[in-house]
């Protein structure tokens, strides 16, 4: 069993909001910065960035002195035959790989779950409850 | 609160685009509209919702301490037992809450009153977070809003933050349908805080998601899971085929096991229980309790699991007035009074108040023409003026 938790784990406490700072800059409300350092760098007029499963993404080693500045990331996608690379603006060209391959399978068992041939791991496992609703979110 | 009709930017649509925002219309629909925006004051925002936000957090927190010591609860939101271990281990290990969304209804002056906790799998995070800011700067820039305007919307840094806090230098793996684009997109804004904070990320689908002969989850090169996001709701992980297994892997999961308590909306007549007349709750009680005669014929019906409002039924004066389809309902319904959304030019609109790592840090609104909103519900941004 794992240790009990601490007393003061899940207790209310007395509401604490700190108080805005107005009129003294930069507003208490509102964000002071707000970027993106995958997204948008590869989805013009397109679904492409939202449809690349199996991509990595690694900050590279000067990141944390630029976090919020696009190209300081390197991002690989996994494709059924060969993987793209790119550095900061991602690959968008693995979605039609990734997608061919799997429209392609034919691993899926009738239980649901499937030994892949070049992986010992079984897969298929989660998501047939999903699929079936068709979204997830709230 | 004050709906205002407003210009819209004639390049949004580009802009959306470039940015990724990539279902701004759904269906030929617009799902974004910025043809009119909320304005509220900052006194507004503060009393009316950022602390009520943090009350109704610490009042859910206590719920779950509760439940977890109970099974009494756990037993009146019908979740499987199999899945209790994994859910009070997660608690007792203080598993990290990384976000969720409080639905509230707010007539412009009573008390918001909690419609729902979007706890598990809350989605409209992209548009709150980043182009609903957006919005505001341009609209200032634009002279559309007031110059000095503001927005309560601190979400961006504090994902990036709770991150890091979570991250513990963990590869993050984050999952779900990626062939949804809503959820594709939710995941991938996610990706793209965490890696801000400087964790390594890698996206996989669910369905790709692998056993192990070790009982280890792992990704499609078999490396093992060690931390998950995942955009995809605990019940129906528990009856996946792999459902069975979560227990004894070692991943561990964002949001928590311990997030399907509040995800499931038996806690609205529970927290009725706990907190009596508290003035952001509604009353509610299951609906096999004799004490829901007590609501009259007037109620709000709702599954203890569902989504986007699938199967909620509005009734008033005996009437059925409104009833959304869906999959869901076998295990039950709860019933809660009926507090009808208010009604701006024919439209009704929920407040979405988001909380990252258990703080109060954003707002969201979506309207629709129906007085339950769903999936199809236009996100309309809002101002602090």
């Amino acid at each position: 069993m794992a240790d009990k938790p601490e007393k003061e784990f899940g207790k209310r406490k007395p509401v604490s909001v700190p108080a805005s700072p107005r009129p003294a800059p930069p507003p208490a409300k509102r964000s002071g910065h707000v970027a993106l350092l995958l997204m948008g760098t590869v989805a013009v007029g397109s679904t492409a960035y939202v449809l690349m499963p199996n991509r990595t993404c690694e900050p590279s080693p000067n990141a944390a002195s630029m976090p919020y500045q696009q190209g300081s990331t390197e991002c690989t996608s996994r494709g059924s035959s060969s993987g793209s690379h790119s550095s900061g603006s991602g690959g968008g060209s693995s979605r039609s790989s990734y997608y061919s391959s799997d429209s392609s399978s034919s691993s899926h068992s009738s239980s649901g779950t499937s030994d892949s041939a070049a992986h010992s791991a079984q897969r298929g496992g989660f998501g047939s409850f999903g699929h079936a609703v068709g979204f997830s979110g709230g | 609160m004050q709906r205002i009709p407003c210009p819209e930017r004639d390049d949004w649509r580009a802009t959306a685009e470039s940015m990724g925002f990539c279902f701004h219309t759904i269906g030929g629909e617009r799902y974004w509209d910025e043809r009119a925006y909320y304005a509220f004051t900052l006194n507004e925002i503060e009393r009316r919702f950022e602390t009520p936000t943090a009350e109704i957090e610490a009042m859910c927190l206590e719920l779950v301490g509760r439940a977890v010591s109970d099974e009494k609860y756990l037993r009146r939101l019908k979740i499987p037992e199999a899945f209790w271990p994994l859910i009070s281990e997660s608690w007792r290990r203080r598993d990290a809450s990384l976000y969720g969304r409080l639905d509230l209804s707010y007539d412009g002056w009573s008390p918001a009153k909690l419609l729902e906790y979007n706890a598990d799998t809350p989605t409209s995070l992209f548009e709150a977070a980043v182009f609903q800011w957006t919005w505001l700067e341009q609209a200032m820039e634009r002279a559309i809003i007031p110059k000095r305007a503001d927005q309560f919307n601190s979400l961006h840094e504090r994902l990036i933050e709770a991150w890091k806090k979570i991250g513990g230098g963990k590869h993050l793996h984050l999952t779900g349908m990626t062939d949804n684009v809503e959820d594709g997109g939710t995941l991938a804004y996610l990706q793209d805080t965490a890696t801000q904070a400087g964790l390594k990320t890698t996206l996989i689908d669910i369905k790709d998601v692998g056993l192990a002969g070790d009982g280890r989850f792992v990704d499609l090169e078999d490396r093992p899971i060690e931390l998950a996001f995942k955009l995809y709701p605990w019940e129906w992980m528990s009856q996946d085929t792999f459902g069975a297994k979560l227990t004894a892997a070692p991943t561990r999961w964002v949001e928590p096991p311990w997030k399907a308590i509040l995800s499931n909306k038996g806690i609205l007549p529970l927290l009725w229980e706990m907190f009596p007349k508290h003035p952001n709750l509604l009353p509610a009680y299951f609906e096999d309790d004799p004490k829901a005669t007590s609501l009259g014929s007037s109620f709000v019906r709702k599954p203890l699991y569902s989504r986007e409002g699938a199967n909620v039924t509005l009734v008033s004066a005996g009437t059925t007035l409104m009833e959304q389809q869906g999959p869901y309902g076998a295990e039950g319904y709860i019933r809660q009074a009926l507090a009808p959304l208010p009604s701006n030019s024919d439209q009704y609109a929920v407040i979405g108040s988001w909380l990252v790592d258990h703080m109060p840090c954003g707002l969201s609104i979506r309207e629709d023409e129906n007085p339950i909103t769903g999936n199809t519900s236009r996100f309309l941004p809002h101002a602090i003026v």
